[in-house]
């Protein structure tokens, strides 16, 4: 049948444009990164700077992850479940950081924490850099990685079957317990998924944290610039095996989310909930956020 | 209601100090000398020359991810190649990627000292550090969107009026055009709409594939990042109020193209 | 426009066998029946004449022509599906020109064709209605009207009435058949529910795990099943299996002769509820149970009845029959029943 060749055209088609744009490229980095042997990609990786970028990367991008969702979770809850004046407008501007480019964002915090502004200028006399600071980049980590727990978490908040919390009310149970054993489970997934989202962001970003870290090795550099450093001094090795330590830490993140929400099983009820297709298409597939 | 009011403080703070705040924060910034120093920096060759690349840019990689996107998402929903789960953590790939690992990755393979950069350099055809490069980086990044915007869309659909259509005589492209494509027209827009976005505001992986050479290959965000590091802080601000406020365009947009989605699906 | 099925078989990537060497011919303008329960294959029977799916082997001619390598567009078949499978996004009359248009007919012939159409599906009011609002029994009859619309030779309806209530899905299957016979076009419908099959059906095709059981009449299929599949399926039935001896097949208390059957082969009888009957008890050598539960159906009792050694045999009793009530003794006649030896009647 025609129908057939064509699939198969159109999937070699998809295959070819994946496979140049993505797959390839991808797989360019581990070979450069090993192409001085185990030996030359470890030596690479425990460079002393690197080692510091790393470690920089992770505690800022851990730090901003875990603000990020406790505030997400809090913010996602007056969003959805209660009467906040102005709720509109504050969830269309949830997305923005999504929208802007992340120098504009870095730029935007310079003006605005740098040196020379006055809210930065006060912190700065009783001893806090708000910028060309460890804790410059966990502001603009946070600020990038805004969106992603609130827009995990409003839909469990959402969908979330209210008559569940009223069967507990009927049965005795106070507002707090409520909470803690029937909404807490209820967005845990989305929690975990969105603090996993946000580190995930947070450990790839970078033009928003090149502008404001003041990139000092060994203090303010994340792994990120370091990479671009060592990409700058035709280090294409170095830059290589940097990138496979950071697409490592991106998986592991990947799969201690899919762990940790398999756990909690409520997940799993949650994707039957979800509308039931019609047609012959089958299972409604979660994708893992 | 004492933990309302607090709750409410707490919300309005955490959005003004990091949303509000930093985005009046540029427009004073571009315009504290002036409306006609805005002006007068809006017009420089460098920034005119940065806007203009970026937009050709987020066109092209619109155009193409859009129309990839959607065989792409017909795919994965149809599950009717054997394929269709590879091809669904390919797509996801891109987010896990920091920026300048992707723009590093198509040096290494598109670069104009590997077999393929090389090959096209001899027929005069430059990728890398040059145009094609940039958008061959913006492609990367912006690779998921229209696609995962679609396949639940597409998953919904389900195959039966595909099939009805089949019986009636319909073509596979009748089918696509009359009735797979009409139903899937919001989240189509919505994720080309959120390819501009980011296309718009890609910077690493463009910085790495560029060169970021001025009035060649320097894009609008490159522009920003020099003249930032230049200390030029006047221009760095103009062209990031335009982008900003282009941004802020978009997200109006794609808020209305979901309030318009909502309603043809209720 | 006949159909003709040779040695179809299906199998499923997983090695699984849907359609197992199915082969049969439906005459020119015949309503038949596939008839099976869930995963029998029906449904991709279905689908293969329709070209919807494509067989592993074997073949399927379309007033003798072969049709295999012809896609679903181009064979002539109209197909209501399930799930109606309307388009979300156009009226009620586009839905119903949409092969019409694709035929490229002019506007005027479209327009009349349409019209025709909706008052023969009694839908003319709903002629600018989108599908998300007509019921279920609104929606099939405008699937309906859509498949007939470009003049099919064949009609194929799968499980048309699967999502209808029930006596909606009555009107409906009475209505497909006068429809049926108004136009006259070759029709196969798939159903589960072999009350449906029975009904309207010319002829019906028994399906079990990919094979066909048997192929006739609704009598044929009903009195004379020529598997135990089709006797335990089609109509109610009380299934007992046995040893024959001496001429004789000793279930319990039932006694049935067997002849031309030697010892010791293992029988399968099935006994139609409408096959025994209640009396009262008249001598010692009656079969006799206890009356353990009555289920009101309306126009008659179903009544499961004990017997001694503890089996269970249903039977009907009508709402004029003298009172019965749970407890009560009762002599059961067996008037009728069927003998399988392997899946084979004896």
């Amino acid at each position: 049948m025609s129908t057939e060749l064509g699939k198969k055209i159109s999937f070699a088609g998809v295959s070819g444009y994946l496979l140049l744009l993505v797959v390839l490229p991808l797989g360019a980095i581990f070979k450069q990164a090993f192409s001085a042997g185990v030996w030359g990609f470890i030596h690479s990786v425990l460079q002393p700077i690197g080692v510091s970028a790393l470690v920089l990367t992770i505690k800022t991008s851990l730090l901003a992850a875990l603000l990020n969702t406790v505030a997400g979770t809090v913010i996602a809850f007056a969003l959805v479940r209660t009467s906040i004046p102005g709720k509109s407008i504050l969830n269309a501007m949830v997305d923005l950081p999504l929208a802007i480019p992340t120098t504009v964002s870095g730029l935007m915090l310079i003006f605005l924490y740098g040196p020379s502004s006055p809210i930065g200028s006060w912190f700065a006399r009783h001893g806090v850099d708000l910028i060309y600071s460890p804790l410059a980049i966990v502001i603009a980590l946070v600020f990038v990685t805004f969106p992603y727990t609130i827009r995990a978490v409003q839909p469990l908040l959402d969908g979330s079957d209210r008559r569940m919390e009223e069967a507990a009310l009927t049965l005795g149970a106070s507002k707090l317990r409520v909470l803690r054993t029937i909404v807490l489970p209820t967005i845990l997934p989305g929690v975990i998924s969105g603090f996993a989202l946000s580190f995930s962001r947070a450990t790839a970003e970078f033009g928003s944290v090149v502008l404001v870290s003041g990139n000092l090795p060994m203090h303010t550099q994340v792994s990120a610039v370091y990479l671009y450093g060592l990409l700058e001094n035709y280090n294409q090795q170095g830059a290589a095996a940097i990138s496979v330590v950071l697409l490592g830490l991106s998986f592991v993140a990947v799969v201690c989310q899919i762990y940790l929400s398999r756990q909690t099983h409520i997940s799993a009820l949650l994707r039957r909930v979800q509308r039931f297709p019609r047609g012959e298409f089958h299972e409604v597939e979660d994708r893992a956020v | 209601m004492k933990s309302k009011i607090g709750l409410f403080s707490f919300v309005y703070l955490w959005f003004l100090a990091l949303i509000a705040l930093p985005l009046t924060g540029i427009a004073v910034g571009a315009f504290r000398k002036g409306a006609m120093e805005f002006f007068h920096e809006f017009v420089q060759p460098g920034a005119l020359f940065g806007l203009k690349l970026t937009f050709e840019i987020t066109a092209c990689a619109v155009a193409i991810n859009t129309v990839f996107g959607v065989l792409i998402a017909l795919q994965i929903a149809g599950k009717n190649v054997r394929g269709w789960r590879v091809l669904n953590v390919i797509v996801d790939l891109p987010f896990a990627v920091s920026p300048v690992i992707a723009g590093l990755a198509l040096i290494l393979v598109y670069g104009p000292n590997t077999l393929i950069g090389g090959f096209l350099q001899n027929h005069s055809m430059k990728l890398m550090f040059a145009m094609p490069g940039m958008v061959m980086a913006t492609l990367f990044v912006t690779l998921p969107f229209v696609v995962r915007e679609l396949v639940p869309v597409l998953r919904e659909m389900g195959n039966g009026e595909q099939e009805a259509a089949m019986t009636l005589g319909a073509s596979t492209w009748r089918v696509f055009w009359r009735i797979t494509l009409p139903q899937m027209k919001w989240s189509l827009l919505y994720g080309a709409m959120l390819t501009v976005s980011r296309a718009l505001g890609e910077f690493g992986a463009v910085l790495v594939v560029s060169g970021s050479v001025v009035l060649l290959t320097q894009s609008a965000t490159l522009y920003v990042y020099q003249s930032t590091v230049n200390g030029d802080m006047q221009a760095a601000y103009t062209v990031s109020l335009v982008l900003a406020a282009t941004s802020f365009l978009i997200l109006c947009l794609l808020e209305g193209i979901k309030r318009r989605r909502e309603v043809a699906h209720s | 426009m006949s159909i003709e099925v040779k040695n179809i078989v299906k199998t499923f990537a997983n090695d699984s066998v849907a359609l197992d060497n199915v082969s049969f011919t439906v005459g020119e303008g015949k309503l038949i029946g596939f008839l099976g329960p869930s995963g029998s294959g029906k449904t991709t029977l279905l689908r293969i004449i329709a070209g919807l799916e494509r067989q592993s082997s074997g073949q399927v001619f379309i007033s003798g022509r072969p049709v295999d390598d012809i896609p679903p567009q181009k064979r002539g078949v109209g197909v209501v599906f399930q799930n109606y499978a309307l388009f979300k996004h156009m009226t009620v009359a586009d839905n119903i020109a949409f092969g019409l248009k694709v035929q490229k007919r002019n506007a005027k012939e479209i327009h009349d064709r349409v019209a025709q159409l909706l008052d023969l599906t009694h839908l003319s009011a709903f002629a600018s209605r989108y599908p998300r609002q007509l019921s279920g029994g609104e929606a099939q009859r405008v699937a309906l009207a859509r498949a007939l619309a470009p003049e099919p030779t064949v009609l194929l309806l799968d499980e048309p009435f699967a999502a209808i209530d029930t006596k909606v899905r009555r009107e409906l299957r009475e209505w497909v058949r006068q429809i049926h016979d108004k136009i006259g076009v070759t029709s196969i419908f798939v159903t589960h529910d072999q009350e449906e099959a029975l009904e309207i059906a010319d002829r019906v095709l028994v399906i079990n795990q990919g094979k066909v059981e048997q192929f006739g009449t609704p009598e044929e299929i009903y009195n004379a099943p020529t598997s135990l599949f089709v006797a335990d399926f089609v109509g109610e039935a009380n299934h007992f299996r046995g040893t024959s001896q001496a001429g004789k097949l000793t279930i319990g208390p039932l006694s049935l002769g067997v002849a031309d059957v030697s010892d010791g082969e293992e029988l399968d009888v099935v006994v139609r509820p409408a096959d025994i009957k209640m009396r009262e008890i008249t001598s010692q050598s009656d079969i006799v149970g206890e009356i353990v539960r009555l289920s009101y159906r309306g126009n008659s009792y179903l009544v499961e009845v004990k017997l001694e050694n503890g089996m269970r045999v249903y039977t009907y009793a009508p709402k004029e029959s003298r009172p019965l009530y749970t407890g009560q003794q009762t002599a059961l006649d067996i008037m009728d029943y069927k003998l399988f030896q392997g899946e084979v009647p004896v």
